[in-house]
C-alpha cells in the first residue's frame, strides 16, 4: 500500500481504499483533495460531511461500531480537532480501523509548521502510521 | 424527581431489544452506569469517557451504518454547546425536522435527548452564561434535570470494557 499520494491522484486514491475494504467516509475538504472527493461523490459509498474534524472522528467510530471500515479525511491544519478524541476515543476503546488522510500542504505559511510536524503528532499519540495517508502536491 | 430517577425513567422509555445507548461523559453516564449495574438485565449503553460533545457524532456513524439499530443518544446542554454545528448535519441526515424549540419527531430509530440543567456538573456546578442559544438544531427533545444531591462513582474503571461487546450485539442486529 502507497502512503503518500500525489494532489492529482485522488482517484487511484479512492480505488486502493474501495480494494482494501473501506465503505464508510467522513471529514472536512481540502483543495488537494478535490479528485478524491470527485471520485467518492460519484459512488453511493455513505459520505458524512461534518463541520469540525473531531466530529468526524466521534462519526467514524460510530460506523466502526456498526462494523464498517471508515475513513476519515482532513487538512493538516484539522490535526489539532482530531487530537482529543483519538487518544480518549479510539486509542482507548482500541479502535485502530479507521484510515485517515491527511493532507500536507507546507504553503502558505500557516500550513507550515503543522505540515513538517504532522507525521511526529501521529506517532506520539501511538497512532498506527500504517493508518495514515499523506496527499501532497 | 432526582436526576438518577430522570436517568432510569429515560432508559426504560426507550428501551427495545435493537436499542443502543450513547451517554455523554458526565454525571448521567455514571448515573446509568451504577443503574445498569443494579439490573437484571443489561441496558447497552456506550458510556463516554472524554472526548466532549462527539456523543450524537458516535450516534449518526451507528444510525448510518446499521439499518436495524434504534440510536438513543443521551446529550448534556455544555457537551451539545461544544459540538452545536454537529446540530446542522443532524438535520440532514435525520430529516423530518421542525424548527422549534421543541421537537418531536417520527424517526423511530433515532433520538436525540438534551438533559438541560445550564450547569457544567460533574466539574463542581458551575454555571454557564451561554445557554440562550435558540437554534436548538438536531435535538429530539429538551429534557429539565435538577441539580443532583449526591455525587455518583466515578466509572473510570470501566472505560470503553463493553465497547467489543455493544459491537457484537450490533452484529447480531444485522442478522436479525
Amino acid at each position: 500500500m502507497k502512503y503518500i499520494y500525489h494532489l492529482d491522484e485522488g482517484n487511484d486514491l479512492f480505488s486502493s481504499l474501495v480494494k482494501d475494504g473501506y465503505n464508510f467516509f467522513t471529514g472536512l475538504p481540502c483543495s488537494y483533495l478535490k479528485t478524491f472527493l470527485d471520485a467518492l461523490t460519484y459512488s453511493n459509498f455513505p459520505h458524512v460531511k461534518i463541520v469540525n474534524e473531531s466530529q468526524a472522528v466521534g462519526v467514524a467510530f460510530g460506523a466502526w461500531l456498526a462494523n464498517k471500515k471508515p475513513v476519515v479525511y482532513l487538512q493538516e491544519s484539522g490535526i489539532g480537532h482530531i487530537l482529543n478524541p483519538m487518544a480518549t476515543l479510539l486509542i482507548p476503546a482500541g479502535c485502530y480501523d479507521i484510515m485517515f488522510i491527511v493532507t500536507r500542504r507546507y504553503e502558505p505559511y500557516q500550513h507550515t509548521i503543522l505540515a513538517k510536524g504532522a507525521y511526529k503528532i501521529f506517532d506520539s499519540i501511538n497512532w498506527p502510521l500504517d493508518k495514515v495517508i499523506w496527499v501532497e502536491k | 424527581m432526582r436526576p438518577k430517577e430522570q436517568i432510569q425513567k429515560i432508559l426504560r422509555r426507550f428501551y427495545s431489544d435493537r436499542t443502543v445507548y450513547i451517554i455523554y461523559t458526565g454525571y448521567a453516564c455514571r448515573f446509568a452506569y451504577e443503574i445498569n449495574e443494579n439490573e437484571n438485565f443489561k441496558y447497552k449503553i456506550f458510556y463516554m469517557q472524554g472526548s466532549m460533545g462527539l456523543a450524537p457524532c458516535i450516534g449518526l456513524g451507528l444510525y448510518l451504518s446499521n439499518s436495524k439499530v434504534k440510536v438513543v443518544v443521551i446529550n448534556g446542554d455544555g457537551s451539545y454547546l461544544m459540538q452545536a454545528g454537529f446540530g446542522t448535519v443532524i438535520d440532514k441526515w435525520i430529516g423530518d425536522y421542525i424548527h422549534a424549540g421543541i421537537i418531536e419527531h417520527d424517526n423511530k430509530r433515532w433520538k436525540h435527548l438534551i438533559l438541560q440543567n445550564h450547569i457544567y456538573e460533574s466539574t463542581g456546578g458551575q454555571e454557564f452564561d451561554h445557554w440562550n442559544y435558540t437554534g436548538y438544531q438536531g435535538i429530539t427533545e429538551i429534557i429539565d434535570v435538577e441539580k443532583t444531591d449526591y455525587i455518583p462513582d466515578r466509572v473510570d474503571v470501566l472505560p470503553f470494557d463493553n465497547t467489543l461487546d455493544i459491537k457484537q450485539f450490533i452484529q447480531l442486529l444485522e442478522s436479525k
